[in-house]
């Protein structure tokens, strides 16, 4: 799967074997889902970032529930001009929606997003009744 | 106009000494995805290339090889550990090879949410130019 990262011979065929790999990507587990995400996280919260190109940040739908984080949208496709055909196409199109889960509670008033050079950015702060409590233990 | 290395999305497990724990930690060269389309009389190519803004973009034609260059810079936010990757960040650079009816002076370049569009005019039919032989 995804040899094109190791394997330089191969890159030629990139956009072959990433056909491939969706064609079998219900057998091996690999699943090729877009936008692609990355999640960083530390004890006061999360971070989730994902690559959405060509999108307005007002097709772009946030919602936060518990510790579900779900998001929604559209990428529009080019409209094909009257005289107008297409030499190649790789861009993908249409709606999109992925739902993650994190592993805590977040602060649903808190969260902020921003959308800049097509990568939007999530700021998930956890919720302050699920951060861990210290507890003191009295002297008897 | 070959398709080489495009954006993995998700991470692959048979090399995981080649995947950087921090997605930023290497800086990879992807090969953006892209659509072409014509017209009577231009040629449009689009391509995805996010975290790149009209700054970080360089466009170059070299005789008639046409060069999309951008330059990402990491996004990685500070005090956080990276929790789960499914995309790397990293520049971007492909070449497309362009056909002798467009006019090379006339080629636009326009950036928008991480989008690259240039518009390609062609140019009139070219002038075919007649030799005479002389008789010698």
């Amino acid at each position: 799967m995804y040899g094109t990262l190791c394997n330089q011979p191969a890159r030629d065929f990139g956009f072959l074997r990433e056909a491939m790999d969706n064609l079998f990507s219900g057998a091996s587990g690999t699943v090729h889902e877009f936008p692609p995400v990355n999640v960083w996280a530390n004890d006061n919260g999360a971070i989730v970032q994902a690559e959405l190109p060509g999108v307005e940040s007002a097709h772009i739908d946030i919602a936060v529930v518990n510790n579900t984080l779900t998001l929604k949208g559209k990428r529009a496709g080019d409209e094909l001009k009257e005289d107008g055909r297409v030499l190649r196409r790789e861009r993908q199109r249409g709606e999109f929606a992925r739902a993650l889960n994190l592993p805590f509670k977040v602060d649903g008033n808190a969260v902020s997003a921003t959308f800049d050079k097509g990568v939007l950015t999530i700021t998930l702060p956890r919720a302050e009744s699920d951060k861990p409590r210290k507890i003191a233990i009295k002297a008897v | 106009m070959t398709a080489t290395e495009t954006k993995p999305s998700v991470q692959n497990t048979c090399c995981a000494s080649a995947a950087p724990e921090h997605p930023a930690a290497a800086k990879k060269v992807f090969l953006p995805r892209a659509d072409i389309y014509e017209t009577k009389d231009a040629v449009e190519l689009v391509a995805d290339m996010p975290g790149v803004n009209e700054k970080s973009v360089e466009i170059t034609l070299e005789k008639s090889i046409l060069t999309l260059r951008g330059t990402v810079e990491s996004s990685a936010p500070a005090g956080f550990n990276v929790a789960y990757v499914e995309y790397d960040e990293g520049n971007y650079e492909r070449a497309f090879k362009v056909s002798d009816e467009i006019d090379r002076e006339g080629i636009q370049a326009s950036v928008k949410n991480g989008v690259v569009r240039v518009t390609l005019r062609k140019a009139g039919p070219a002038k075919v130019s007649k030799i005479e032989v002389k008789a010698s």
